[in-house]
């Protein structure tokens, strides 16, 4: 019955056609992907098997993933790359002109999404002449090649700007947008939604009307934007547009593939012109230095998820969580537990935050409902597992409670000697902080082998790992709880071998704060130019917009933690001065950045005369140093951006050289996992590898690894 | 149980209705009333007042003494006494509490206890105005001289034309403290303002949310549906919000006084219920248990629980600040119960008339050094009046059998009722399992 390997290949048969329809449902054992065995399949069943006896196709992708980025990753790292690029070269060939035959094609193609619908399946829907999508919260569908630092290779730059409007096609491919399914009806990027019990009937339907024209094909033109229409200023509407969108997506240098894709959707002379364009670019990024790196970034991701860290325990997920602190990391942690569907209760102090905790969550349950990650009763139904305490005895059934309240020992050592009286001795207790140590916390406690620390980032919704250490005396079950519940809500944990300050990330990437900060104040630097010049290299937020987005405060604390290990670290002094309690970042709307909401402003030039208050003299004048860092940043000439470069050198170098002696006392053993860990969490240069890939001191050695 | 003397008494002269235009039941009352304590010194007694009146309390649509009538409507026999008693919100406890009494001194032994309000059957009257005017009506027509007689109805058909027909709203008037005359919500918000023992907005609307989701919860899992018997299409309690979220709350209930924090969702809602128990002595519940009751579920269920009513708690307070009376209801039970503190009761069921009256009842505890109450843990478990409703005298009753359902349900010991009471008083009752 089955011809196809890859292919489950059906006939159906229609009321109004004499020919029967084709079905061909993607069907790989494991994972859904469109390797190049199963295309040429594809092509062969279409183009020869099937050609003159049907009445059309019907493609039915089910969770399809795309191209296999297996193959892709085979061709990357091939030694010859002059071969290489041919066997990509001639490959893209193929897919091209299956492309410009499926156009052509006198039967109508039509194709069948549910579940994920990403990169090659996604293009390959568009190829065809109607999709029909299945109208649940599982359907997702985009073009996310750029996050692979590739673009997408099978048509889509050319067939997307068909379908929807140019500047949406823009956006989602460039930043690798996923979009659900009442969006894509909105867009033109899906024909129907049915039920998806009657997926196959609906299309097989659809394909009948497309043959006998009771339904025409969405047009495929060109749909440019509105402004374009406008005579001789339109032409450049388009450039204006590209450069909003480019510059939007912030992370443009460690992203370099957004540029490229744009520039190939905006090729617009022909299709098959297009089509050329897109080969082109397709491999001269393939072969380019960062889309190795964003490849084995992937993989690495994916192992990292299913990482057994304790293989000898057979810890189970809790069953009800607690979370005390309803501040800006509790309400986050609480939201992203309850909507995994796990229990939770919330508590905080003072009634205020708990009810804008509260408020907050509910918030985001309508946002994802809005954009289609939750269908609405599913929504309602995680909502009402949220329960919020009015007092410690509320915890008294969670078996895993996670502290996030404010950064002051006492506070904690207090609140978690009360805590231990209401749970369970059985009750994991974790605390959210990096900037105490675990076991200062645990030293009142009567039961300390249960206590641990359980570190979310800020934001907790986009970044996804979870840090999971524990004082000498914590016993690994609790550890493993802790990393089965991170597994569980979609988080990528990584649990230390031992504690230590500011645990891994911070304690990596606070170094490299410190030396930039210090050393743009000794050298008359504008901070801006090493924000700059740290994402230029690959960096998600320099070091400034970093402070901002944490918050000086909470540096502060940090700061009088770790300065008592750090003599040569400035004293908490320098940094209240500059830092009063109007500039602390993000959270009060103006730092060394303006902050609207989440968005950054411009710099506040303000800051400077805070920031350096000294005066230099030079050829008889008087200056004030932050005049001189004001000029720095409109100079641009060799000197400048020799000492901006050896500054930010330095600072990734110190970043390396901490993360090496994490190494060496044993917190973290596997350079992967710290590289791994940076770029998950902080977004350290996914383009070059990681924190070691970042810094010329350490990008040639062994670390260097993914 | 020792003898009651009648030892001295005073009355008012009888005079014909209509002698004084505007008396007051309350002006007559109290003058015989006063007269009798400031003639006597009675410091270091614990007084009553038990009082009787029918027509001066806005009488009941369906008569004087609605329990007789429910009596005979339920199939009970003529020969059964059927009394109404009424102390404002806390009258089905009451009811439940001099059941208990009157079994225990022996005078009963099966007493039945039904509480029931339907406010929206409360009746609008005429105002003192119209019912000067229409009460001339009678004597107009009664005129004998033809010349006086139809001017004077016809005067009196334009002043009934003509005067403002603002009737008085028996609802308005019995959630309105004549004493201090102030609404019951303003005196939440007062509670709620208050220094000492005040919340705020977001405290009370989490409250009513966790009385929402509790309640909701408790629907779902079938525990409201064993207390409930269906009516007619009705199966379930209607005011419960399944998916109540804060913003609502916040956006869609504003609070009822400007500046004050009163909403409608987080107050009790105006509901129409009923409550019926069955109080008997405990050689009649042997009796039932081993005769009557035949299924296993049952057997295992019942008796629900053992009240006694010289452990009953009573207290007053300002009626302007009324919701904190329960407070002191609840240390007149730990000062009659001896060793018995706060932390020993499993249940406490609380009638949540604000959520910022019980809000303030937790802070005026654990000021008052009484003990902590566990709002998370044992009070209103099922959730509370804001979700479920407060039909005014039967919620004392529901509250005594959710109560004693719950202690069965989950295997604890004591429970604790409580309600307080608009005019500035609190009645509480403590409940505990018992096995036959």
């Amino acid at each position: 019955m089955n011809k196809y390997k890859n292919w489950l290949a059906e006939e159906k048969k229609h009321l109004y056609s004499l020919k029967p329809f084709v079905v061909l449902k993607l069907n790989r054992p494991g994972e859904n992907t469109l390797s190049e065995a199963a295309l040429t399949e594809l092509e062969v069943s279409i183009r020869k098997d099937y050609s003159g006896k049907v009445g059309g196709f019907v493609i039915v992708l089910e969770n399809c993933l795309g191209a296999d980025v297996k193959e892709i990753q085979a061709h990357q790292l091939a030694p010859d790359r002059g071969l290489a690029k041919n066997e990509v070269i001639s490959l893209l060939e193929r897919a091209h002109d299956f492309v410009q035959y499926l156009e052509k094609l006198l039967v109508p193609t039509v194709a069948a999404i549910s579940g994920h619908c990403l990169g090659g399946g996604l293009e390959l829907a568009m190829m065809c002449q109607a999709r029909v999508l299945a109208d649940t919260a599982k359907t997702r569908v985009g073009l996310p090649e750029t996050k692979l630092g590739l673009i997408p290779g099978f048509g889509g730059t050319q067939t997307m700007p068909r379908l929807i409007p140019l500047e949406k096609a823009l956006e989602l491919i460039s930043e690798g947008k996923i979009i659900g399914a009442a969006e894509a009806l909105e867009l033109g990027l899906a024909d129907r939604l049915v039920k998806p019990e009657n997926l196959v009937e609906k299309a097989v339907d659809l394909a009948s009307m497309l043959r006998t024209g009771e339904v025409r094909p969405r047009a495929k033109r060109y749909r440019h934007t509105s402004w374009r229409k406008i005579p001789l200023v339109g032409r450049f509407a388009i450039s204006f547009f590209t450069k909003k969108t480019v510059a939007a997506n912030e992370s443009s240098a460690a992203y370099p593939a957004a540029g490229k894709a744009v520039q190939a959707i905006l090729a617009s002379r022909s299709f098959p012109y297009g089509l050329e364009k897109e080969r082109e670019l397709f491999v001269d990024r393939l072969f380019s230095e960062e889309s190795p790196n964003h490849i084995k970034v992937f993989f690495a991701e994916k192992e990292l998820k299913k990482r057994n860290w304790f293989p000898e325990i057979y810890a189970s997920v809790p069953k009800t969580v607690g979370v005390v602190g309803a501040g800006v990391m509790g309400r986050a942690i609480a939201y992203s537990i309850v909507s995994a569907g796990i229990p939770v209760v919330l508590y905080d102090n003072y009634p205020s935050s708990l009810h804008a905790g509260i408020s907050w969550i509910e918030n985001m349950f309508k946002k994802a409902v809005y954009k289609g990650i939750m269908s609405e009763k599913d929504a309602w139904q995680r909502r009402g597992l949220l329960t919020h305490a009015n007092g410690l005895q509320g915890f008294a059934k969670c078996d895993f409670v996670i502290e996030a309240v404010k950064e002051n020992l006492s506070i904690k050592r207090d609140l978690f000697g009360q805590l231990e009286k209401v749970v369970s001795k059985d009750a994991a207790l974790m605390t959210n902080t990096s900037s105490i140590l675990p076991s200062k916390i645990a030293d009142g406690l009567s039961c300390p082998e249960r206590f641990g620390a359980m570190h979310f980032f800020n934001p907790v919704e986009k970044i996804s790992l979870v840090e999971v250490a524990g004082h000498a005396g914590t016993v690994n079950l609790y550890k493993a709880m802790a990393v089965e519940l991170a597994r569980k809500i979609g988080k990528v944990p990584v649990a230390l071998e031992k504690e230590c300050p500011e645990l891994l990330v911070n304690r990596v990437l606070i170094p490299g704060l410190i030396a930039s900060f210090t050393r743009a104040k000794e050298k008359g630097i504008h901070p801006m130019l090493i924000d700059r010049k740290f994402k230029n290299r690959g960096m998600l937020s320099g070091p400034f917009e970093t402070g901002d987005l944490v918050g000086w405060d909470v540096m502060l604390d940090i700061l009088k933690e770790i300065s008592c290990n750090h003599p040569d670290y400035p004293s908490e002094k320098d940094l209240a001065k500059i830092m009063d309690s109007k500039r602390l970042g993000k959270k009060t709307g103006v730092g060394f950045y303006h902050w609207q909401g989440d968005r950054r402003g411009n710099f506040n030039d303000s800051i400077l005369d805070t920031y350096h208050t000294g005066f230099i003299s030079e050829g008889g004048s008087v200056r004030s140093f932050a005049d001189v860092m004001r000029r720095s940043l409109y100079k641009g000439d060799k000197n400048t951006c020799g000492v901006v470069s050896s500054i930010v050198d330095e600072a990734s170098d110190k970043m390396a050289d901490e993360a090496v002696k994490i190494m060496e006392e044993g917190v973290c053993l596997d350079p992967k996992v710290i590289n791994l860990a940076m770029i998950l969490g902080c977004g350290c240069a996914p383009n070059r590898g990681g924190v070691f890939g970042l810094s010329p001191k350490y990008c040639g050695t062994s670390f260097n690894t993914l | 149980m020792s003898k009651a003397i009648l030892f001295d008494g005073i009355r008012s002269p009888f005079l014909k209705a209509g002698t004084i235009p505007d008396l007051s039941a309350v002006t007559l009352g109290s003058h015989v009333l006063r007269h009798l304590v400031e003639k006597y010194n009675l410091r270091g007694t614990s007084p009553l007042v038990i009082g009787a009146n029918i027509g001066n309390q806005l009488l009941h649509p369906d008569g004087s003494n609605v329990t007789r009538y429910i009596a005979l409507a339920s199939g009970l026999s003529q020969a059964t006494p059927a009394l109404t008693v009424n102390i404002n919100c806390a009258s089905g406890l009451e009811a439940v509490i001099q059941a208990a009494m009157r079994v225990e001194a022996g005078i009963n032994d099966v007493v039945w206890v039904v509480g029931v309000e339907v406010m929206s059957d409360y009746l609008a009257v005429y105002n003192r105005e119209q019912r000067g005017v229409h009460g001339q009506w009678l004597a107009a027509s009664k005129e004998k001289k033809w010349w006086k007689k139809y001017p004077r109805l016809l005067s009196l058909w334009w002043k009934t034309k003509t005067m403002p027909h603002a009737p008085i709203w028996a609802l308005e008037k019995g959630l309105t403290d004549p004493f201090v005359h102030l609404k019951m919500d303003q005196i939440a918000d007062a509670i709620a303002n208050d220094k000492e023992y005040g919340s705020s907005k977001e405290e009370q609307d989490l409250f009513a949310l966790q009385s929402h989701q509790r309640a909701s919860k408790a629907r779902a899992s079938g525990r409201l549906a064993k207390e409930i018997l269906p009516f007619g299409k009705h199966v379930h309690d209607n005011g419960i919000r399944d998916n109540q979220t804060l913003d609502d709350l916040k956006y869609k209930t504003k609070p009822i006084y400007k500046g004050g924090t009163t909403s409608a969702g987080n107050s009790s809602q105006l509901t129409d219920g009923a409550v019926a128990l069955l109080i008997v002595s405990e050689e009649v519940a042997q009796n039932l248990l081993t005769w009557q009751v035949d299924s296993e579920k049952e057997r295992k269920r019942l008796p629900m629980a053992e009240i006694s009513a010289k452990f009953s708690g009573y207290a007053g307070c300002d009626p302007a600040r009324m919701g904190i009376g329960p407070v002191g209801a609840v240390k007149d039970v730990l000062n009659k119960m001896e060793g018995v503190s706060l932390e020993n009761f499993d249940l406490i069921e609380t009638n949540e008339a604000f959520a910022s009256v019980v809000l303030a009842q937790k802070k005026l505890l654990e000021k008052e050094g009484i003990g902590y109450l566990d709002l998370d843990n044992k009070v209103n478990v099922n959730g509370g009046a804001i979700a479920l409703g407060h039909p005014l005298a039967a919620s004392g009753t529901r509250l005594a059998l959710t109560c004693a359902m719950e202690l069965q349900l989950r295997n604890l010991n004591r429970g604790l009722v409580t309600l307080c009471v608009g005019g500035g008083q609190g009645v509480a009752l403590p409940l505990e399992r018992r096995t036959l």
